[in-house]
């Protein structure tokens, strides 16, 4: 004798197509009887005839211009990238030549080209980090799985950035309040620095973290995210 | 209802994949003809996932790119539709976290995708991915990367879960 439950999931199978043929009958004869199964049946049909009605509607009311243009228009994630490196770069730049009197700006340019590298790559690095690309999906495995490890990964890593960039904030700030230099103005330097990094900090504590913290509470990870 | 035919046949995927190959016009052909085979059901999935239309509309405008982006690196260890759907289902669920906690659905007198959008991410993946046409169960199971057998138990606990939401009103 099967149970409820068994007949529960044969009458899912029905719905979807997938009833063999010798379960018909002892499902229909078990239905007959029971109004648990009854009431099951006529839930999950009205729960897939909604659904399949939303759909509908979608596709039918759905934008599909706007799609078509997003996927002509799209910028591709490596110019975003690149768009970033090239803002952050242009902006130490801009700080060099305001901070510095005009006699020396070519040298003090100069100088600081190195370690404008080093920021361009470090950019580069936290891009890539931070923005995997949703085709770079493991192809084994449950994804389910796979998407909760990644989702955890990403809030570990917003979090640690999140005090990494106040950290740094907060050591530009220093020094552009208490720092001393003789051929430019600590204050319009290093201050000037201090504004990306905290957009960069303001965006991670406002938009970032909250949405990897949802994506994780979505994917069962609560107390993870509550963290 | 009767058996669902697949998505894409395997002849399909294959000319879709040489069309890549190929380059040039044939390589626009094969996203089109993708986008067009796969357009309407993604946005299905979409939907019933993130509960709202516009939110449907952005993943599936992302799905999209993300699989005509990745399609020469499409390595074929799944088969393309499966792996499309793969994309879409993260996609979506991506696009829902994007949303803040207390914004409103779409006006639905029926309370329906209410009850969805208090499910889970996990219960919520399959009964969207059943009630998009032309899925298998076995399809779903390639998907989802579980056991073919356990599909149904799945579906069912999940729509237990979704008459208990649908009763919290
Ligand atoms: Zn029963």
């Amino acid at each position: 004798m099967a149970s409820c439950e068994e007949f529960q999931v044969a009458i899912e199978k029905r719905l979807h197509g997938a009833l063999g043929e010798a379960e018909r009958a002892p499902l229909d004869e078990h239905l007959a009887r029971c109004e648990r199964c009854q009431a099951y049946e006529a839930t999950a049909r009205g729960a897939e005839a909604v659904m399949e009605a939303q759909a509908r509607e979608a596709v039918a009311q759905a934008d599909w211009e706007r799609v078509e243009r997003g996927i002509r228009g799209g910028v591709h994630a490596s110019v975003r990238m690149l768009a970033t490196q090239v803002f952050f770069a242009a902006w130490v730049a801009g700080m060099v030549w305001l901070s510095t009197p005009a006699p020396l700006r070519g040298e003090r340019l100069l100088r600081t080209m190195p370690s404008m590298v080093v920021l361009v790559v470090l950019v580069a690095f936290v891009a890539a980090y931070s923005g995997r690309r949703l085709t770079a999906l493991v192809d084994r495995g449950e994804m389910l799985e796979t998407w909760r490890q990644l989702v955890l990964a990403n809030l570990l890593w917003a979090r640690r950035m999140q005090w990494a960039t106040a950290a740094v904030v907060a050591f530009l700030l220093y020094k552009a309040f208490a720092g001393r230099a003789t051929t430019f103005d600590p204050t319009v330097f290093y201050g000037g620095l201090a504004v990306p990094v905290a957009g960069v900090w303001f965006y991670l504590r406002r938009v970032k973290l909250p949405r990897v913290a949802r994506e994780a509470r979505d994917l069962g990870l609560t107390d993870e995210a509550r963290r | 209802m009767s058996a669902r035919p697949p998505l894409l046949s395997s002849a399909e995927e294959a000319e879709i994949l040489a069309g890549v190959k190929a380059g040039g016009a044939a390589r626009r052909a094969a996203s089109e003809r993708l986008c067009r085979a796969l357009g309407e059901p993604l946005l299905a999935l979409c939907l019933h996932l993130t509960g709202r239309r516009a939110d449907a509309e952005d993943a599936t405008q992302e799905a999209l790119v993300a699989v005509d982006r990745g399609l020469p690196s499409f390595r074929g260890e799944a088969r393309l539709g499966t792996w499309a759907y793969r994309i879409a289902l993260r996609a979506a669920l991506h696009v829902r976290a994007r949303r803040r906690d207390g914004e409103p659905l779409d006006p639905e007198p029926r309370g329906l995708a209410a009850a969805m959008a208090r499910l889970p991410a996990e219960p919520r993946a399959v009964l969207s991915l059943f009630a998009v046409e032309g899925l298998s169960h076995a399809e779903i199971a390639a998907i989802l990367g579980v056991p073919e057998g356990t599909v149904w138990p799945r579906l069912h606990a999940a729509r237990r879960l979704l008459v208990e939401s649908l009763g919290k009103k």
